[in-house]
């Protein structure tokens, strides 16, 4: 199973980075075996850069990272590199569009061998196993769909027998019709293969019937962490619940308030205390000068008025 | 109530060395001012382009044909440019600034061309349109250049420079697809509230039926250059008489039983080249039969509210997609 273990990621040069922000602030997370986690939060909040930490493609700025106990370093042999796969959000630049589909696959199987020497019976079983036709497999991307071709990146990262797949917007750029299959087998790489999956995404109505446990980040930390149904039934902090709010019902037109816009003056001034502060309406003085710890066991939530909605204050 | 926009017949061609192809298929649509109607379908629908045939913004190679384009009652069916009265909001704002220009004189220009200010009265009149679409420190806003914004704020900008001309009709491109939810829930109550307060007529492009209920006042579902079922917003998605309605509701995961499994349509939405008469969707419908393969009549009962071309009007089950929430 995967752990992160208290990490932190910061970027620019060295000196750039002792008076930096860092974008990723003291996260602790594990995704458990034929688990699926939901990683939350707007754009900027620092969902991407843990996902690239966790692959190795961005330092580790301090924390550990590890797969069944084995600490990953920054220097990994290709043995490690395959344990943890990645799908992105945009299977139109993430796969080689001068490759067919089938030399694609034959490679994430095997590195080193030619096309040639990959029975295509493996092929075969990667495309079936995402619900391609066999045909497809003579193509290259630019003749497959938007929803073909992430099917094609996932059958990719299942080449590799990989132990975590790390799901980045997968589904943003797809239309709904064909988003259901995408989703269909991420919860197929979990119950079927008994990988981990780490499901990073900004929908909240995706995750919410996805996910067993979701993660919510707000500016490089975490502000929330609980069973899926937990979250979304009682969630904590009041971050958690405008964002719940946000998403367009497709059931009714939703009247209640607004999450206020965020403002990077503002955000200066939340250098102390709690960063949520400036466009949080239960804000206390409180708030202004002691940062809340995550505190819980399974249900865990960073906030000093956890739990307090508007209608109790007034 | 006034019509604010009316299109008639609308077709958009593409020519090509064989020949052509039809992209958007004769369609008609209209909305009243202070009103909103959605168009919602997959991509390659047609929708966006349907937007930007009414704009006079077509890609060369491509023709667009219409009987009548009326604005505020108007005829306005010109040589092609943008018509007057009509303005537009488009998916990327990142583009739709200019880069090099603070925005402050962007939109100066924009109003001492548009409606005529001298130099002075444009820049209070800038002002008050960045306050007028939630811009708290308009003075310091005018000075920034696109780049140094989030893409709210200048969502809100592009917004605030469609309304400097003073436009009768707003012609909206997935404004909020690029944005995250809290600030898409912010502009589309913004949108909204321009519109109410202007009495603009509002056309409203997105593939999100969320974000079409939260907008929209009448829906048109779009698929493969035709708009196979219309009607008011509450009509539509919780009466859907199209099967293509129907299932495009169903696979929204939102719409998925907790924990049960993802639907989603089956194939892909023919190309244009491919088109034929008889319903489109046919292809990808589980209740396809010969019926559905003579060709279509348009949209039935031209006096209905709630119109749909499926032939299987009577054994479409309503509210079917809800069946498994709570």
């Amino acid at each position: 199973m995967l752990e992160v273990d208290s990490l932190s990621v910061t970027y620019g040069s060295r000196r750039e980075r002792r008076a930096a922000v860092p974008a990723v602030d003291d996260v602790t997370f594990r995704v458990d075996r034929g688990q699926i986690v939901g990683l939350v939060g707007e754009s900027g909040c620092g969902k991407t850069s843990i996902a690239r930490a966790i692959v190795g493609a961005v330092p580790v700025g301090s924390g550990v990272i590890s797969l069944d106990g084995h600490r990953l370093g920054p220097r990994r042999s290709s043995a490690e590199r395959r344990r943890i796969q990645m799908v992105f959000q945009d299977p139109g630049t993430s796969l080689d569009p001068r490759l067919t589909v089938a030399r694609t696959l034959a490679w994430a199987a095997s590195p080193g061998l030619r096309a040639g020497d990959i029975a295509d019976e493996t092929v075969a079983d990667l495309l079936r196993q995402v619900g391609l036709p066999p045909e497809v497999a003579g193509e290259r991307p630019a003749k497959l769909s938007g929803g073909q071709r992430q099917r094609v990146a996932v059958a990719r990262a299942l080449a590799a027998e990989p132990d975590v797949v790390i799901a980045d917007e997968v589904v943003s750029s797809l239309d709904v019709s064909a988003a259901g299959a995408v989703l269909d087998l991420l919860r197929m790489i979990s119950t079927e293969l008994g990988a981990g999956v780490l499901f990073i995404s900004h929908d909240l109505s995706v995750v919410r019937n996805l996910c067993h446990r979701t993660i919510v980040m707000y500016r490089g930390q975490v502000v929330e962490q609980a069973p899926t149904a937990d979250l979304f039934e009682k969630p904590g902090h009041p971050y958690t619940r405008a964002l719940i709010d946000s998403v367009p019902s497709v059931e009714r037109r939703t009247t209640g308030p607004v999450l206020r816009d965020d403002d990077a003056r503002a955000d200066d001034a939340a250098a102390t205390g709690c960063r949520f502060r400036p466009r949080c309406a239960l804000a206390t003085h409180e708030c202004a000068t002691d940062q809340p710890a995550l505190v819980g066991p399974a249900h865990q939530v960073r906030c000093h008025h956890a739990w307090t909605t508007a209608l109790e204050e007034a | 109530m006034t019509t604010g926009l009316e299109v008639s017949e609308l077709t958009v061609r593409l020519s090509h060395e064989d020949g052509q192809v039809v992209l958007v298929d004769g369609i008609t649509l209209g909305i009243e001012a202070g009103r909103c109607l959605g168009i919602v379908g997959e991509s390659g629908c047609g929708k966006s382009l349907t937007l930007r045939s009414v704009m006079g913004l077509v890609p060369l190679g491509v023709e667009r044909d219409l009987s009548a384009l009326r604005v505020a009652g108007r005829e306005v069916l010109g040589d092609g440019t943008p018509p007057p009265g009509v303005a537009m909001v488009f998916q990327d704002s990142a583009t739709s600034l200019n880069p090099s220009m603070r925005v402050g004189s962007y939109l100066v220009r924009v109003l001492r061309r548009a409606a005529g200010h001298d130099a002075r009265s444009a820049r209070e009149a800038a002002l008050l349109l960045l306050s007028e679409v939630g811009i708290s420190h308009p003075e310091v806003h005018m000075n920034a250049f696109p780049h140094q914004l989030s893409g709210g704020l200048r969502q809100r900008t592009a917004i605030a420079l469609a309304l400097a001309t003073a436009p009768a009709v707003l012609l909206c491109d997935e404004p909020t697809t690029a944005l995250d939810v809290s600030t898409q829930a912010r502009i589309l109550r913004l949108l909204r509230e321009r519109m109410d307060a202007r009495e603009l007529a509002m056309v409203f492009v997105s593939h999100d039926m969320g974000v079409i209920r939260q907008v929209a006042d009448r829906v048109a579902v779009m698929y493969a250059g035709r708009i196979v079922e219309t009607g008011s917003t509450e009509d539509v998605i919780d009466r859907p008489r199209h099967h293509y309605t129907r299932m495009l509701l169903e696979s929204m995961p939102a719409n998925a039983a907790p924990g049960g499994a993802f639907r989603s349509i089956p194939g892909l939405p023919p190309a244009p080249a491919a088109y034929v008469e008889g319903c489109r969707f046919a292809s990808r419908c589980p209740h396809h039969d010969a019926g559905c393969d003579l060709p279509l009549v348009g949209l039935d009962g031209l006096s209905l509210e709630h119109r749909s071309d499926c032939v299987h009007e009577d054994d479409t089950p309503s509210r079917e997609w809800t069946h498994a929430r709570g």
